[in-house]
């Protein structure tokens, strides 16, 4: 018997979403359907074996979809979504054809006839990942000689990505890493060094420009922040989207009729967000399960009571969410979160009341509030503004 | 009272340390499903065994200039720590060593996983790995030296740093019932040694999986078996330092070992559903400020007590 077949036919299924801008429908059914099926999402690519991109196919979202796809280890499939409604049969092929021997086998080939007809002359940017800086700083100097031509020619390169990227003097990086060992070449990877600036301390650190973004777990679709880390510590943050506007369509959320789904589900699918981020995964999966059993109409029952008692109480969340991101209209994250639940309860209840913010004015905001956070802070930060860029899409299309 | 086995306890040592992690990720796998509405305990309970099997038919990824050498070795450091650890760990009357020194020994195993985590993140050359890498640095700094001064008092209470001494010293009275706050502090150190449930901020969502973001296949297999044999064997060590080994009625000694290991698990898992990740940049404060003094108090009171006797 075949053990590596026998093991495929059994690995479970580690999906990564990678929603683009007006894909909030298709996700909402995608994270529904891993729920019910008890796949666990994948935090990585590293750890993902099932590519799923809900949303329309958007030119500005496809570079970085294609990197992190390229960072997929095989076995894996690529799954893209445009309609809800075709979520449950598409996951099922899906898992099918990852765990086919056949069908992975011949994947592997079609990638490695790819990549050969495309080696060293499409580099992927990789959005997921940071390009690396974790180096020291005497190698740099050692080989800077060298390592100008090697930087000039992966600029070269980068050019053609710059359009779909923005950024980037310095952050080419890899998509590739099927088999081929580049350590002998004389700056590692050919990746620049990082700079070295002052920290807030006074002590000369390594600069480091990481997007964060538009891939990243329980992150608002379609944002991208460069962010300047010193350590783990954001000093400058430059925030833009990633979406193509588009006219005659509306948000997800604003397109349902009833108030109180609307209300009562968009709140708890951006409490699950936070609470993912705040590492609360028990909190975060009752609170997606409860937004789901709102969205297909059933009633949340006592469930919804226990989970907000719960989440409302625990003075753990309440010492990690206190003082951060701090924000003259919306108090701090978790005035944000409480007011969520508040909201949630209130639409639940029928007395649906909600306060709309306006994503561009996040948008604003979020450069003065991540500069200076620690990463773990501006991760919560985010997430607990959780800006709905479709409306952004629609709005100043 | 506690025997040293022949040479092939150092090789039933990893495999009943392996039934206990499995059984440990099985249960929080049904406790993960029951609150998800997935599919049923019985899927989910084979959800570890699975994963671990495809992670074996999961291609071996690399990231560009990753120091794959430290890398690697940081995971099999962490699994081989894990393991190590629980040489001095009776089971009933039973242990692989018996050694004079056996607290120091269990302390500077786990020790090892500081640079074991911080080696995984940095050699894999990404920004997220070294967030996590530097993450579980601060975190030890946190958590350690609470957790020595735990493991002090239990020693202090003996008069040995015998693991045997220590259980032979709860023959009357377990240690959990004079010195609860030093049980305390040591469970909170075994979630932090494992950087598991509360204290998983170096593996985090939030950073994309952190330390473990750039592993796949038999690296990731490696670094997850790990992280479940620590906190396996942090828990199994949890028994014969404050809940007296192998002692209960009826029951042989060898049962009652691994029955309080198995509820010290639980309780562990439990934790986990109800308190979300601990911030270190915040549990720092609490960890120096509030919990070291509290220990030391704790050791006082037990160097009175045994002085007084």
């Amino acid at each position: 018997m075949d053990l590596t077949a026998w093991l495929l036919g059994r690995t479970p299924v580690r999906p990564l979403v990678a929603t683009t801008v007006g894909g909030t429908g298709a996700r909402l059914a995608v994270e529904q359907e891993i729920r019910r099926r008890g796949w666990r999402p994948a935090l990585n690519p590293a750890e993902a074996n099932l590519l799923i991109v809900p949303g329309p196919a958007d030119p500005a979202m496809a570079p970085f979809t294609n990197a992190v796809w390229q960072l997929i280890p095989a076995p894996r499939v690529r799954l893209d979504l445009v309609d809800a409604s075709e979520v449950a049969s598409a996951l099922s092929s899906a898992e099918r054809r990852l765990r086919s021997p056949e069908e992975q086998r011949s994947a592997a080939t079609e990638d490695t006839v790819a990549l050969n007809a495309e080696h060293h002359h499409t580099p992927a940017i990789e959005a997921h990942h940071a390009a690396p800086g974790s180096h020291d700083d005497q190698q740099h100097s050692h080989h800077s000689g060298h390592g100008d031509t090697e930087h000039s020619r992966h600029e070269g390169h980068g050019s053609q990505d710059e359009h779909a990227d923005g950024s980037h003097s310095g952050q080419m990086a890899h998509g590739h890493h099927h088999g081929h060992d580049m350590s002998g070449m004389e700056m590692p990877g050919g990746i620049p060094m990082a700079d070295r600036a002052d920290d807030r301390d006074g002590l000369k650190l390594d600069r480091l420009t990481v997007p964060l973004g538009p891939v990243l777990p329980a992150w608002p679709a379609g944002l991208l922040v460069h962010a300047v880390l010193q350590g783990d510590v954001v000093q400058e943050a430059v925030v833009e989207t990633v979406l193509t506007p588009a006219h005659g369509t509306a948000a997800f959320w604003d397109s349902l009729a009833s108030d109180r789904i609307r209300i009562a589900a968009r709140r708890l699918d951006s409490c699950a967000r936070l609470l993912t981020v705040a590492g609360w995964e028990h909190a975060a999966v009752t609170a997606a399960r409860l937004r789901d059993n709102l969205l297909s109409e059933q009633e949340p029952g006592p469930r919804f009571a226990r989970w907000a008692k719960l989440v409302r109480r625990s003075r753990v969340l309440r010492w990690s969410l206190t003082g951060v991101g701090i924000h003259a209209d919306s108090g701090d994250a978790l005035d944000r979160l409480t007011r969520w639940i508040d909201e949630a309860e209130a639409a639940i209840d029928g007395t649906a009341s909600a306060v709309d913010e306006d994503p561009a004015a996040v948008l604003d905001a979020l450069p003065g509030l991540l500069a200076g956070a620690e990463f773990a802070t501006a991760r919560l930060i985010v997430a607990s503004f959780d800006p709905d860029l479709e409306r952004v899409r629609v709005t100043h299309g | 009272m506690v025997d040293e086995l022949p040479w092939w306890g150092g090789l039933l040592l990893p495999i009943v340390l392996l039934a206990l992690a499995g059984a440990t990720a099985s249960w929080d796998a049904v406790l993960h499903d029951r609150a998800s509405g997935g599919p049923g305990w019985r899927a989910s309970m084979t959800l570890p065994l699975r994963e671990a099997g495809g992670l074996l038919v999961q291609q071996r990824r690399r990231t560009l200039a990753a120091d794959v050498l430290l890398g690697r070795g940081g995971a099999l450091a962490l699994l081989l720590a894990a393991v190590l650890a629980s040489l001095v760990t009776p089971l009933g009357h039973w242990a692989v060593a018996d050694l004079s020194i056996g607290i120091v020994w269990f302390n500077a195993m786990e020790v090892v996983a500081w640079a074991a985590v911080w080696l995984v993140g940095w050699g894999a050359n990404s920004a997220y790995g070294l967030v996590g890498g530097y993450r579980f640095i601060a975190q030890g700094l946190a958590y350690e030296l609470p957790h020595m001064f735990a493991l002090i008092t239990a020693a202090l209470g003996a008069g040995s740093l015998r693991v045997a001494d220590v259980v032979a010293a709860q023959s009357s009275v377990w240690f959990v019932v004079w010195m609860p706050l030093a049980f305390v502090v040591y469970l909170a150190s075994v979630l932090a040694m494992a950087f598991w449930g509360p204290f998983d901020q170096p593996v985090g969502a939030d950073a994309a999986g952190g330390a473990a973001a750039e592993l796949s296949g038999v690296d990731r297999l490696v670094f997850t078996a790990a992280r479940w044999l620590l906190l396996t064997s942090g828990a199994a060590f949890a028994v014969p330092l404050f809940l007296g080994g192998g002692a209960g009625p009826v029951l042989p000694a060898w049962l009652w070992s691994l029955a309080k290991t198995l509820a010290v698990l639980a309780l562990l898992v439990w934790a986990k559903r109800r308190i979300p990740t601990l911030r270190m940049e915040r549990y720092q404060e609490i960890a120096w400020i509030v919990l070291i003094p509290l220990t030391l108090v704790q050791a006082l009171v037990v160097a009175v007590v045994v002085l007084a006797r």
